[in-house]
């Protein structure tokens, strides 16, 4: 069940009114809400609600664990094994072809043969967000950041809950744990930011990102030899803007509906390429993982703690955060390239810390940073290596007339980039506008633009670029 | 020390080390229940009247049943009607100004 969907928009009209009636009871509530993010998760393939609920049943069982144990060698014993529970979980499910795929490959190329088996089962949609969640229930519980382990209806909530469960963000549980435990005050609902951040989601996804994707990146990375360097530049630029459309779109409407719902969600993107530098960009892009990364892997493997071991910690963390991504190796490269970029730049900080200032130095710095996770992009959309240095390839191949560039391409390219320009504020201003209008008439207003963005939208709806993650 | 680069940062930039959890909704603004039903009543509403193609669209695809009959012979009635006087001309029309301006410049 896509959220751009007439399907999401009965299914949340019901669970809207059935969770506000039950807000006096907030066990029933609890339920409620349960009942509907499983429904929403079975709207896949109901089989896997199965593996849902088992890791719900493992995370509670070992934060019970955690929490009940004394000394602090066994509770870190038994986050370790809460962790490599998980890990497993996902291992089966995500990485264990690509790792078996690997091997046999590896082996062959030295002449034997192993022959390692390959497992037919689909991968899980969101698993990888919902094993960070687990992750972060035992962890938040070790660290003492959740007093007490949480009643089994608030871990299974706080992993099923469906606006994050299939795409995040990645919700960390001290952060929402006490927010199921809360009663909701049905006096106070942030209806109109929640509607704007719906609406904008709808126009990125509906509109922005699958026309990028339709009438531009697909064509270029499917045949990049077909195409002049031009063209391929507007390719790169156009994937760059259709993922932070498509993701930042999910991110808003979940946002928007947990919203809508009584729970708030930490922000996911901060108009990512106006970044600085790489460092910046990623405070800026996927700010739930990155964060979460840094807090439960980079911080843990000892952070900046000596020159040598911040650049393994670094190179490390990235490394494994491009594998989250997906199972190849392509991923793996698009990770390291960042890796390896963070590094030269905190090097380079730290060596020649007096650098130009003003506005010269951050234009070069923004257009430089963009270009870098542009052509980061490459690896990340490309199937494979081959496909990937084809693109590049492309990109010396001046001369050839331009097949993409129309008034319309043109538009969403640069229309969404210069979005990324716009004052960080916009939402507060565009919200104090709104809220001037009688909230029936905005209410009237969002149906007509959902309506309008549905007539400017191709037919049908790809799903989110983050649903294969 | 702050360096000339930390300075030009911050100007853009979020702080150094900015918290785990940033909160979106910290300063929206708040209505009470009542209100923001009548809001998504009334943007249903507005859905249904001028969006009748697209649940009629819907209502097509639903899996073949005894239910999903009824449903679309409702959906079918209510464009019907509405197309009488010409509601869901207004989203046709968008689509065509929409699709012009897509096609604008292409060979």
């Amino acid at each position: 069940m896509l959220f751009p969907t007439l399907n999401f928009g009965l299914f949340f009209f019901v669970v809207f009114f059935l969770a506000w009636g039950a807000s006096r009871w907030p066990a029933l509530r609890i339920w409620v809400l349960i009942f509907a993010s499983y429904a929403f998760y079975a709207f896949w393939d109901w089989r896997f609600t199965a593996l849902l609920l088992g890791s719900t049943i493992i995370n509670w069982g070992m934060g019970r664990i955690v929490h009940a144990l004394g000394g602090e060698r066994n509770r870190k014993r038994a986050v370790g094994i809460a962790v490599a529970l998980n890990l497993a979980v996902l291992g089966v499910f995500k990485y264990f072809n690509f790792f078996s795929e690997s091997l046999n490959d590896a082996l062959l190329s030295l002449g034997s043969r192993a022959d390692l088996p390959y497992l037919n089962v689909a991968l899980p949609v969101g698993i990888s967000f919902f094993t960070f969640h687990g992750i972060s229930y035992v962890v938040d519980l070790y660290r003492g950041k959740l007093v007490r382990p949480a009643p089994f209806s608030h871990v299974m909530l706080y992993i099923s809950f469906f606006p994050q469960l299939v795409a995040g963000p990645i919700v960390r549980a001290s952060f929402f744990m006490p927010q199921i435990a809360a009663r909701p005050d049905p006096q106070e609902i942030k209806a109109c930011r929640a509607f704007l951040l719906i609406l904008g989601g709808l126009l990125k996804k509906v509109v922005i990102a699958n026309y990028l994707a339709t009438d531009l990146v697909d064509d270029a990375f499917f045949d990049p030899t077909r195409y002049g360097a031009l063209d391929l530049l507007l390719g790169v630029y156009g994937y760059a803007l259709q993922i932070y459309c498509d993701f930042s779109a999910y991110t808003d409407i979940a946002i928007g509906v947990a919203a809508l719902l009584g729970f708030r969600f930490p922000q996911n993107f901060n108009q990512p390429y106006r970044a600085l530098g790489l460092q910046d960009f990623w405070r800026r892009w996927h700010i739930s993982l990155s964060s979460w990364l840094r807090d439960y892997l980079y911080i843990p493997l000892g952070g900046n703690t000596g020159d040598w071991r911040r650049y393994r910690n670094l190179m490390i963390t990235m490394l494994l955060g491009g594998l989250w991504h997906g199972a190849a190796w392509t991923f793996v490269i698009w990770g390291g390239l960042h890796g390896i970029a963070l590094s030269l730049e905190h090097w380079l900080r730290q060596r020649w810390p007096r650098t130009l200032g003003g506005r010269t130095w951050r234009a070069i710095a923004i257009f430089v940073t963009f270009h870098f996770v542009c052509l980061t992009w490459i690896f990340f959309r490309a199937p494979d290596f081959e496909h990937a240095f084809l693109y590049l390839g492309g990109l010396t191949r001046f001369g050839a007339p331009t097949q993409f560039a129309s008034p319309f391409i043109l538009c969403l390219v640069f229309g969404a980039l210069a979005a990324q320009f716009l004052p960080p504020d916009r939402m507060e201003r565009i919200e104090a506008a709104v809220t001037r209008v009688p909230i029936a008439l905005q209410g009237a207003l969002a149906g007509f633009c959902i309506v309008a963005i549905d007539a400017f939208g191709p037919s049908g709806i790809a799903p989110f670029i983050y649903f294969q993650f | 020390m702050a360096t000339l680069f930390d300075r030009s940062l911050e100007k853009f930039a979020p702080r150094a080390m900015p918290p785990a959890v940033i909160d979106v909704m910290a300063d929206a603004g708040v209505a009470p229940f009542r209100r923001v039903a009548g809001a998504i009543v009334t943007a249903a509403a507005v859905m249904a009247l001028f969006g009748s193609e697209a649940l009629l669209n819907w209502a097509n695809d639903l899996p073949i049943s005894a239910t999903s009959d009824t449903i679309l012979s409702a959906a079918q009635s209510w464009h019907d009607a509405l197309s009488r006087v010409g509601v869901p001309e207004i989203a046709t029309e968008l689509r065509a100004t929409f699709r012009r301006f897509q096609g604008w410049g292409k060979q």
